[in-house]
C-alpha cells in the first residue's frame, strides 16, 4: 500500500478498546498521580488520562496495520512499516473516558500532497475516538510521510 | 489546597526547569507492548537495523512529560479545564539510558472574558535530554482559577 492508494475522506475503522478500572489505574500509577488520588474513593468512576486515551488509539492503529500486513502478505503484497511519527496537532478530549467505557477509533486521510522528496508523499490524517454513546472523546490531526509507489511496480492492491 | 497554584502563578515569559527521569530498556519495551508494539520500540535486534537501536515510543515520552508535570505542579494547580494539546513534536529519538527533564515556558496568559475568576495559560514544554538536546516539544493550554485573594492592587 503506497501514497497513491490513500483516498481522501475514506475512514478506516481501527477497532475498539475497553477502559477497565485496572487499565486506567495502571497508567495513572506510572504517569498521572491524580488518577491514583481519585482511586482512593473506591466508589469513584475513574477517568482515564487524555494521553492514555490517545496512546490506546495508537495501539489500535498498530494492530490494525499488522492484521492488514498479514492479509496482504498472503496475496504476495507488502505494507511498508510506518515511519517514526513526527508528532500531532490540535488534540482535544471533548468528553472524558471513564471506567467501563468502550472507545471506537478511526483514522481518516483529510489531505495529501507530494513532497520535494521524490520517494515520499505527505498525508494528513484526522484520528478520532468515539465512546459507546456516540460522544467524541478524542480527536487530533497528524501528518505522516508515506512511500510512493516505485515506478517499476505496476500493481494496485485493492483495499 | 493551601499551596494551590493559580492563574497568577504562571506569569508571561516565566521559564522553569524541573524533573529528571532515567529511561530504561525495560520501560521502553513494557510501554510499547501496551501501546505501540512496533519492532523499533519492542525488539532490540530489529531496532538496530531500523533506527540504530531501540527507541521509545513518542507516546511514552509524552507520558513521561505528563508525570514530570504532575510531580512539578499539575497536582497542585487549580485546574478548571485541560483544554487539549495544541502541538507535539517528537524531534529526536529517546533511547535507553537517556535522562530527561523538562523546561517549561509561559507563552501566553489570557484572563477569561466574561469570567473574572478564570484564565488560560499557554505553556511550551521542552523535554531535554542529558546532552541538552530537545527530544520533544509540547504546546498546550490550561484553564486555571484566578487567585481568590489578589495580593496586589
Amino acid at each position: 500500500m503506497f501514497y497513491e492508494d490513500i483516498r481522501i475522506g475514506q475512514s478506516t475503522d481501527l477497532g475498539q478498546t475497553e477502559f477497565s478500572r485496572e487499565a486506567i489505574l495502571a497508567y495513572g500509577k506510572k504517569f498521572d498521580p491524580r488518577i491514583v488520588a481519585q482511586a482512593a474513593d473506591r466508589s469513584a468512576r475513574l477517568a482515564a488520562a487524555g494521553m492514555h486515551v490517545a496512546a490506546a488509539g495508537m495501539r489500535r492503529l498498530v494492530d490494525t496495520r499488522s492484521a492488514l500486513r498479514a492479509a496482504l502478505a498472503e496475496r504476495g503484497e507488502s505494507l511498508p512499516q510506518l515511519g517514526v511519527s513526527p508528532g500531532f496537532k490540535d488534540m482535544r478530549w471533548p468528553y472524558p473516558v471513564r471506567e467501563g467505557d468502550i472507545v471506537s477509533y478511526s483514522v481518516e486521510p483529510v489531505s495529501k500532497r507530494e513532497t520535494s522528496k521524490p520517494r515520499w508523499g505527505l498525508v494528513t490524517n484526522t484520528f478520532r475516538g468515539i465512546n459507546q454513546r456516540g460522544e467524541e472523546v478524542l480527536v487530533f490531526s497528524s501528518a505522516v510521510l508515506i512511500a510512493r509507489r516505485p515506478e517499476e511496480d505496476g500493481r494496485h492492491p485493492s483495499l | 489546597m493551601p499551596d494551590a497554584l493559580y492563574f497568577e502563578d504562571f506569569p508571561l515569559g516565566q521559564m522553569v526547569e524541573y524533573g529528571g527521569v532515567d529511561v530504561s530498556v525495560d520501560e521502553i519495551i513494557a510501554f510499547a507492548r501496551d501501546f505501540d508494539p512496533q519492532p523499533f520500540h519492542t525488539d532490540e535486534e530489529a531496532a538496530r537495523a531500523a533506527t540504530g537501536g531501540l527507541i521509545a515510543s513518542g507516546w511514552h515520552t509524552s507520558a513521561l512529560l505528563l508525570r514530570m508535570n504532575c510531580e512539578a505542579f499539575l497536582t497542585r494547580a487549580a485546574i478548571l479545564d485541560e483544554a487539549g494539546v495544541e502541538e507535539v513534536r517528537w524531534q529526536l529519538p529517546v533511547r535507553p539510558g537517556d535522562r530527561l527533564h523538562v523546561r517549561r515556558q509561559t507563552l501566553a496568559c489570557r484572563p477569561r472574558e466574561g469570567r473574572t475568576s478564570a484564565g488560560e495559560v499557554e505553556f511550551l514544554y521542552e523535554v531535554v535530554n542529558q546532552d541538552g538536546a530537545v527530544a520533544m516539544i509540547q504546546r498546550s493550554v490550561l484553564m486555571l482559577e484566578q487567585h481568590p485573594h489578589p495580593l496586589a492592587n
